[in-house]
């Protein structure tokens, strides 16, 4: 597992990108501008789900979501360029294994809430709330994304082999 | 200089952020949610301003900003514990005094834009160049931040006396 996520990055040029004297923090910082991008548009979306400026009316916030896709697809692709790079260093890291928990719960609350509830977005005009069972997709979206935020700023605080967790091994 | 750095550093706040297994990660972690919402909202007014979600109208983007204050002070907050931790780290490198420009200006341009959002000139030319300005300070903010773990020359006082 190791050596084939190793042998991408090393293939790829990620790893040598990877190890240049400025390569990791740029890379990182490229990461933490894709999360911002990502909460100031699907995270302010949600606000607004939840009843937070309710006088913007929802169609025109969904108007938001391409740039969120954007932020996440820059951090899914500097995501993999860190963890192809030190795989051993991500794989058995708990923080890291809470981070993609997190992540798969936020993906799978958007697939639900769009095929059952994104009908009611559009219904929702300026000044108008939505009904309690459909804000809890927004609930748990926002709490998904600052549980990634949170789980991915943890990752270094529980680098193995001090800390390791290995459910499959 | 230094007795200062060695003073701010013997205090019990100091060598609790230090010392403890939460304190840090958890002043790095509300840093890094204080910094998403505070950016976010930022991101949200500037890519209104350049053209992005038209409908939503340009005066309610206003209505977030005790939500961008209440993170702007939040990661205030967090970043003053990570300063305490190490001060000597922070304020012996000019990256950290870079930054802190780059967010009084981003900021400033962030509230002369809401304030034009109530005028008819939010429209001009020169608000999207503004817009782009702070969507780049905004990203400038964030890069130096992350640079400050890479080119602090000490940890602590300790290593100024030499």
């Amino acid at each position: 597992m190791e050596e084939v996520l190793l042998s991408f990055s090393q293939q790829t040029g990620i790893y040598a990108i990877m190890n240049s004297r400025w390569g990791w923090p740029i890379v990182e910082s490229l990461h933490f501008f894709g999360l911002s991008l990502l909460i100031g548009t699907v995270g302010l979306f949600d606000l607004r789900m939840l009843g937070f400026v309710r006088q913007i009316p929802l169609t025109a916030m969904h108007k938001l979501i391409p740039f969120g896709v954007a932020g996440y697809l820059l951090n899914m692709f500097t995501g993999i360029m860190f963890f192809t790079s030190v795989p051993d260093q991500y794989l058995y890291n708990p923080a890291f294994q809470t981070k993609m928990l997190f992540m798969i719960g936020a993906g799978i609350n958007m697939l639900v809430f769009y095929r059952f509830a994104y009908q009611a977005i559009g219904l929702t005009g300026a000044g108008q709330d939505l009904r309690t069972n459909t804000k809890v997709f927004a609930a748990v979206s926002l709490m998904c994304w600052m549980g990634v935020i949170t789980a991915g700023r943890l990752i270094t605080f529980f680098r193995p082999p001090a800390h390791y967790w290995c459910f499959w091994c | 200089m230094i007795e200062f750095f060695t003073w701010l550093e013997a205090t019990s706040l100091s060598v609790w952020l230090r010392e403890s297994m939460i304190g840090f990660p958890l002043s790095l972690v509300m840093h890094a949610l204080g910094m998403a919402f505070l950016v976010g909202v930022h991101f949200l007014l500037d890519l209104r301003i350049l053209g992005v979600a038209r409908n939503v109208p340009l005066l309610l983007i206003q209505r977030f900003f005790p939500l961008m204050w209440f993170s702007f002070f939040l990661a205030l907050f967090s970043g003053l514990l990570l300063l305490l931790a190490y001060p000597a780290k922070g304020l012996t490198n000019p990256v950290f005094y870079s930054k802190l420009v780059l967010i009084a200006l981003a900021l400033f341009l962030g509230i002369v834009l809401a304030r034009r959002t109530g005028t008819g000139s939010i429209l001009s030319s020169n608000s999207r160049l503004l817009a782009l300005l702070s969507l780049s300070l905004w990203a400038m903010v964030i890069m130096l931040g992350r640079l400050l773990a890479y080119t602090y020359k000490v940890l602590s006082s300790f290593e100024l006396m030499f």
